[in-house]
């Protein structure tokens, strides 16, 4: 996610709504409260144990490894102090300081009265980071899309039409939006092409170097993820984390669903025999993190564990195609948490553009690298997906308390209708995803460069722009796998390439993201 | 005052290694910061704790309640005692009056120490004789007995060391148990632990444990004889027990007090 705008902090967010530092933020708890001076209800989806407990995701400030595995410790010491907690002992990360724990919410302290009355709850202890406190949730994936599902453009009212018309330049028109019949079945050689990821573009790096992480439904261990001798790359340290235990193993993560086996094989395929359906990394190690069941749906919990794994683990590219509307504090956590660790973690914008509409949560963070879908064509052809999120965020309706605000695209790539090796043809910005996370792939096997920052740098930099395309739809443009290794500019950026009509979409969408007017009434 | 992690102590104890060995007692080792100057050594060897632990009469419920008894042990340059300084945990209950709109809350909040009872042994260095007990005999305010008046176990040692203490419920504070046969070992006691303070003095102060309290009678077990209390008497809650006190006929009474 970029955003070169001025955005508060989530300090600055707080005062500017009344609250004070010790107080829980919006962030944290606006999709777990019910407004109200004595009542609270959990949120849609919260994981709930008997008694009326919740799992609750509990991270603790600290300088260092050190200090917050010392208030770790005092954290277990408090919540023992209930006869109504137990500790979650395989959540427990000392270097990314965060526990998780079954507990009533009095233990907890997120009721509206325990803030008013203060110093009730592990939430008043001076070393948990408050603000970052989080009831654990079930999150689901948005199902992949198909070419027979919805391709509607969002109708606006009258009084809508007329606040855009104020503001800005009225409502987003569909005309240059790719729709259903814009799409056609393509093999994923053609998205190579797309991104100039092809030795016919430029010389491939050697990328038995690179590590990519699929936290995703799993990783089945296919033959296509096997390399030239035959012994598999999808790494032995796999862990299914939706499992009791976090068990580990190739067989741990199968992948029952074939969202993530898609993702892997976009990234990693090596296919000698149909070199059309050959992934942008062919040498890669793989390591599946199944943070999502086998439907789809994932908690909170798991996704921010599997995140933070790959951080342990030393993975140099993450692939997160998946998100939910409602902003996650742990996942940001685990984030940032993994980027320290020399991670580049790559995120689908989201497939809903006619509904919640913005960049969604994780792609909405700032420790991500957010990518949004367009059709299977070259970048100067290619057409944004009606369904794919855009930016800039407002901040507001994912209950970031002012996080995302801002938050845009980074780049858009081919992901509409797009076959990976094994695993057929899907649509939607999370075969996007993998799309861009390849093309930084073959970057980080030719630099060695895993520094989120200067890779997004880079990534933007080079991108070629998509003239028919807005930049609030595709960012900086598609990634351009030989303008990347080459540290070649394009001539024309994306936003002076738009097309009029792209232009006008884009400023419509900026309207509806900045207009305190228009939120009052979408 | 900035305090060591308990890992930073035990980091600092090994590189100084200045230990003061106290001729047939457990090796003690360096003081904490924390630790006022006349004390010469600290420890928490578990087998020395459990010369002095106390003997407790505990009802089924409140046992249940028990999460551990932590101890510690210290040498003062002052004193020709060894005092043994033993600390109750007990889990925090779901208040009935928290349930209460509006003041239910306000009622709830008087867990001072959030239920931690202290009980500390003085014996003689030299002979190993118990000298004094003072524990908590009634919401965190001092009873004080002499050797000859408390009531003693003969157990770990040649002679009879552990005091005989019933634990009042709900509140968890102590009486002097008079029928020796009626307490267990605290050590023994199922499902509690029984373990160091040391290990857990940051962790609770940094939980507010000793939030209300007089740190001098948690750190220094030499003073809470002349203080009488372990209550900081600026607090609040200081205010609330002594109201308490007032109230005692709905806890069937207490122990004399030191000093109220």
């Amino acid at each position: 996610m970029t955003d070169d705008r001025p955005r508060q902090t989530r300090r600055e967010h707080l005062y500017s709504i009344g609250a004070g530092a010790s107080t829980l933020t919006l962030a944290s708890l606006a999709p777990t409260t019910d407004p109200g001076l004595l009542g609270w209800s959990a949120p849609d989806g919260a994981v709930s144990h008997s008694d009326d407990r919740f799992s609750w995701i509990i991270p603790v400030e600290g300088e260092d490894a050190s200090a917050r595995a010392d208030n770790l410790d005092a954290l277990e010491d408090e919540l023992g102090s209930y006869d109504t907690t137990s500790i979650l002992g395989d959540r427990r990360h000392d270097a990314a300081g965060t526990l998780s724990a079954v507990a009533p919410v009095d233990a907890i302290g997120a009721r509206t009265r325990d803030r008013l009355l203060g110093e009730r709850g592990i939430a008043a202890l001076e070393y948990i980071d408050t603000s970052g406190i989080e009831i654990n949730r079930t999150v689901t994936l948005a199902e992949p899309l198909t070419p027979e599902s919805s391709d509607a453009w969002q109708d606006f009212g009258a009084l809508e039409s007329t606040i855009l018309s104020a503001v800005g330049g009225g409502v987003p028109q569909p005309d240059g939006v790719a729709f259903d019949s814009d799409m056609e079945q393509t093999a994923m050689q053609a998205a190579r092409e797309a991104t100039a990821a092809t030795s016919a573009d430029t010389t491939l790096p050697d990328t038995s170097s690179v590590t990519v992480a699929v936290a995703d439904t799993g990783v089945t261990n296919a033959a296509y993820l096997d390399d030239a001798d035959g012994n598999s790359r999808l790494l032995a340290d796999s862990t299914n984390f939706t499992a009791d235990g976090d068990p580990t193993g190739r067989d741990a993560v199968a992948d029952g669903n074939g969202h993530g086996s898609w993702c892997a094989a976009c990234l990693a395929a090596r296919t000698p025999s149909d070199a059309t359906l050959e992934g942008f990394l062919p040498a890669a190690s793989v390591l599946g993190l199944k943070a999502l069941d086998d439907e789809g749906s994932g908690s909170l919990d798991n996704i921010a564990a599997a995140i933070r794994a790959a951080g342990d683990a030393g993975v140099d590219v993450l692939n997160l195609s998946l998100g939910s509307p409602q902003y996650s504090t742990s996942i940001a956590n685990a984030l940032e948490y993994a980027v320290s660790e020399g991670v580049i973690p790559v995120a689908a914008n989201g497939n809903d553009r006619q509904a919640t509409r913005w960049v969604s949560p994780p792609a909405s963070s700032e420790h991500t690298i957010a990518v949004g879908a367009t059709t299977v064509d070259p970048p100067s052809e290619a057409l944004s997906a009606y369904y794919s999120n855009i930016g800039p965020h407002n901040g507001v309706t994912d209950g970031s308390g002012g996080q995302t605000q801002g938050a845009m695209p980074d780049v858009a790539a081919p992901g509409c209708t797009l076959e990976a090796a094994g695993e057929g043809a899907k649509t939607g910005t999370s075969m996007a995803g993998p799309v861009a996370a390849g093309v930084i792939g073959l970057y980080v096997a030719d630099s060695g460069e895993t520094d989120l920052e200067t890779v997004r740098d880079e990534l933007q930099r080079t991108a070629e722009p998509i003239p028919k395309a807005a930049t609030e739809e595709v960012g900086h443009g598609m990634p351009n796998a030989a303008n990347l290794l080459a540290g070649t500019e394009p001539d024309e950026d994306q936003e002076s390439a738009e097309t009029d009509e792209a232009a006008a979409r884009g400023g419509a969408y900026d309207a509806m993201s900045g207009s305190w007017l228009f939120r009052q009434v979408s | 005052m900035t305090r060591l992690s308990r890992r930073q102590f035990l980091t600092g104890a090994t590189a100084t290694a200045a230990t003061i060995a106290v001729p047939g007692l457990a090796s003690a080792a360096t003081p904490p910061d924390w630790s006022p100057d006349h004390i010469t050594s600290v420890g928490d060897d578990l087998a020395e704790l459990r010369k002095y632990e106390p003997y407790l009469d505990i009802a089924w419920t409140d046992q249940r309640q028990l999460i551990g008894i932590y101890g510690w042990y210290a040498d003062s340059e002052e004193h020709d005692t060894r005092a043994y300084y033993y600390w109750c945990k007990y889990s925090k209950q779901d208040s009935l009056s928290d349930s209460i709109p509006v003041f239910g809350p306000l009622l709830a909040a008087d867990s001072h120490f959030q239920d931690h009872e202290p009980a500390l042994v003085l014996a003689d260095r030299d002979t190993g004789e118990v000298q004094t007990v003072l524990y908590s005999g009634y919401h965190h305010f001092a009873v004080e007995l002499s050797g000859d008046e408390i009531t003693l176990v003969q157990d770990e040692t040649d002679q009879p060391t552990h005091p005989s203490l019933e634990v009042a419920s709900p509140h968890h504070h102590y009486r002097h148990q008079r029928d020796e046969t009626r307490g267990v070992p605290a050590h023994t006691i199922s499902g509690a632990e029984f373990g160091s303070f040391l290990d857990k003095q940051s962790q609770w102060e940094q939980n507010g444990v000793f939030k209300s309290s007089n740190n001098t009678a948690i750190f220094d077990p030499y003073s809470v004889s002349e203080l009488g209390t372990w209550w900081d008497k600026s607090t609040i809650d200081y205010q609330f027990a002594r109201i308490r006190l007032l109230l005692n006929w709905r806890d069937q009474g207490h122990d004399e007090l030191v000093g109220e």
